[in-house]
């Protein structure tokens, strides 16, 4: 076998979408937005993955489209596309559990993988809830992480991001806060998401500076690997993580190939619209 | 009987202030932003506005005060930026604003629409558990449940499943907007809508609701929209209105007929997030915009036929593939 050619001069956000790139098996049905996680997975069709399917939350099924889109209901999805659905429907493979991986972004995440794209500093006042700091919202994420088989998570890794609980618990992560509707305002235990009948989980975070998974047993994120390549050190993931996080046995992240880069650069989004050449 | 008349003709008869309002489309595509303008001009206020995946209009309608309540799962503008403004009236929440926003999820959205379609009071659902859209204490529209008018009684139910024992469901409640506003690429004068490219789930939204109003690029005749009718979407029973407003989903895109105005976007962004700052700003651009602006013609001819020219779609892809799409860089507007 050749020796693999690794590229030597890349950015963080190339690496990031590599090593999601390759969390996607051939035959996966992916369930994206755009951005970062729509880009590794047109990799991972051109590579190793090529039986993969797309679909997007406006309706669009497995398009192969020519010029990237920029947003979910962008015209660029409709040529090549098979399937145009409306978006009950194509929620609704979630419900049957036909989508095998789901991909999530937040501003926050903690240990169990749950997520926060709602806001933060959330608190009740005057019988409303309010935030320090507001988000666009969950749009279909909730959804994604509560019914798709799996999910990534693509984050920026921040210590103000990793934190120990979420401000708003958009997207339930491996265990959730259940909010007692008998026995009165606000109690709250921590309970396992398969206690609440619910299939699925977080797979992996793929930071910017490392890729996290999460322990069978406790279901707490570890650092699986980090890009060693691009200077970073577990200590560095330590002191970027808001919550005790177990580094033993990460490995140095295998760098993006010259042949991912070419085809990331020239082929699927060359005017850097996403990755921002 | 045609149904054919003039937009604002159209909002007079079918919307009224407090009236429980949906726009089709998604995020900043093909959504009725002519409509979005007029309802603006005409000073609609109160109105509550429901929506599966919204964005630019029910920010627009936030911000210029004419809506007091949404339900939604999202705001924003995606690529073209965050919903400035609009998080800054949600941070200082409903005791100070007078504006409710209540969270809930895409599917959420979608099935309360599918029951409000099929005319049963709820739907159950296995979505979001563990999420806090099911936190009892983060309801925004708590003291108007059983007060206003088709705020249902409670955000959700949750049930033990009764047919096949399998553990509990979350029930939604239906959703029936007094009106929904859909643009289509054409429309008969009897109503009958064709949407190319993807529908967004519109005639849901138009199933669901007690009238619509379909803004379209071209009114054609019955015999021409009869041609290939498994290619319309919504039959003309229920559609009230049928306005002819080209471009009428600009700056966002309509599939066969133009592109995103990227320079539009850009523009009522970067006001918005120097309106966070100077409100001013915002107000100017509001001004110029829609407020001084007669109607959607003298909206156009405000654009210009080098804006309306460099945002035309190829007529086999669909869009402008030579649209400059790297915002960062963009050329100046033509």
């Amino acid at each position: 076998m050749r020796e693999k050619e690794y590229a030597g001069d890349y950015t963080p956000m190339e690496m990031m979408v590599v090593q999601a790139s390759r969390l996607i098996r051939n035959g996966d049905v992916v369930f994206v937005g755009t951005g970062l996680p729509m880009i590794a997975s047109m990799l991972a069709i051109n590579l190793h993955a090529p039986r993969a399917i797309l679909c997007c939350e406006a309706g669009f099924w497995d398009s192969r489209f020519i010029h990237l889109p920029m947003t979910v209901g962008d015209s660029r999805w409709y040529i090549g596309s098979t399937w145009l659905v409306g978006q009950s429907a194509m929620f609704s493979l979630l419900q049957r559990r036909r989508i095998d991986v789901g991909f999530l972004g937040g501003s926050q995440v903690d240990k169990y993988g749950n997520l926060n794209s709602t806001g933060i500093g959330t608190r009740v006042e005057g019988g409303y809830y309010v935030f320090q700091k507001r988000f666009e919202g969950s749009g279909g994420a909730a959804d994604i992480a509560s019914m798709a088989n799996r999910t990534i998570i693509m984050m920026k890794h921040e210590r103000r991001r990793f934190v120990e609980r979420v401000d708003y618990l958009t997207s339930p992560g491996w265990y959730v806060w259940l909010h007692d509707f008998d026995e009165g305002r606000g109690r709250t235990r921590l309970v396992p998401r398969w206690e609440l009948g619910m299939w699925g989980g977080p797979e992996a975070v793929v930071s910017t500076m490392g890729v996290m998974g999460f322990d069978e047993k406790t279901k707490e994120m570890y650092v699986k690997s980090y890009y060693a390549d691009l200077g970073i050190t577990l200590e560095e993931i330590r002191r970027n993580t808001g919550f005790e996080i177990k580094t033993e046995g990460a490995e140095p992240a295998e760098p993006p190939t010259q042949e991912e880069l070419r085809l990331l650069r020239e082929k699927i989004d060359p005017e850097g619209i996403f990755l921002q050449y | 009987m045609s149904k054919v008349m003039e937009l604002r003709e159209a909002l007079r008869r079918f919307l009224k202030d407090g009236s429980v309002l949906c726009l089709g489309g998604i995020s900043i595509c093909r959504r009725p932003m002519a409509a979005t303008y007029e309802i603006i001009r005409m000073g609609f206020r109160d109105l509550h506005l429901i929506d599966i995946a919204p964005g630019m209009p029910q920010i627009l309608l936030a911000l210029a005060g004419s809506a007091s309540i949404t339900e939604a799962c999202w705001h924003g503008y995606e690529l073209f930026g965050h919903p400035y403004m609009w998080r800054n009236l949600v941070e200082r929440g409903p005791g100070e604003t007078g504006y409710r926003f209540d969270d809930l999820s895409h599917y959420e959205l979608s099935l309360r629409f599918v029951a409000g379609w099929l005319g049963v009071p709820f739907i159950p659902t296995y979505t979001a558990r563990g999420s806090d859209l099911y936190n009892p204490e983060y309801d925004n529209l708590r003291d108007l449940r059983g007060v206003r008018r088709k705020v249902p009684r409670k955000k959700f139910a949750v049930m033990e499943d009764p047919f096949y024992g399998r553990g509990s469901v979350r029930l939604l409640p239906a959703a029936n907007p007094d009106v929904t506003i859909i643009h289509a690429q054409m429309a008969a004068p009897d109503g009958t809508t064709r949407i190319y490219g993807a529908h967004f789930d519109d005639f849901v939204h138009a199933a669901a609701a007690d009238h619509v109003i379909v803004t379209c690029e071209q009114v054609v005749s019955r015999e021409s929209i009869a041609k290939d009718p498994e290619m319309n979407l919504i039959p003309s029973v229920y559609v009230d209105a049928v306005c002819e407003v080209p471009y009428g989903a600009h700056p966002g895109p309509c599939l066969g007929h133009y592109d995103y105005d990227p320079w539009f976007l850009c523009d009522l962004v970067e006001r918005t997030r120097e309106g966070e700052k100077d409100p001013g700003r915002f107000r100017e651009w509001l001004e110029e915009w829609v407020l001084g602006v007669r109607d959607h013609e003298e909206y156009l001819e405000k654009l210009g036929v080098r804006r309306l020219l460099a945002i035309r779609a190829d007529p086999t892809l669909g869009y402008a593939p030579n649209l400059p799409r790297r915002l960062d860089r963009l050329p100046p507007p033509p």
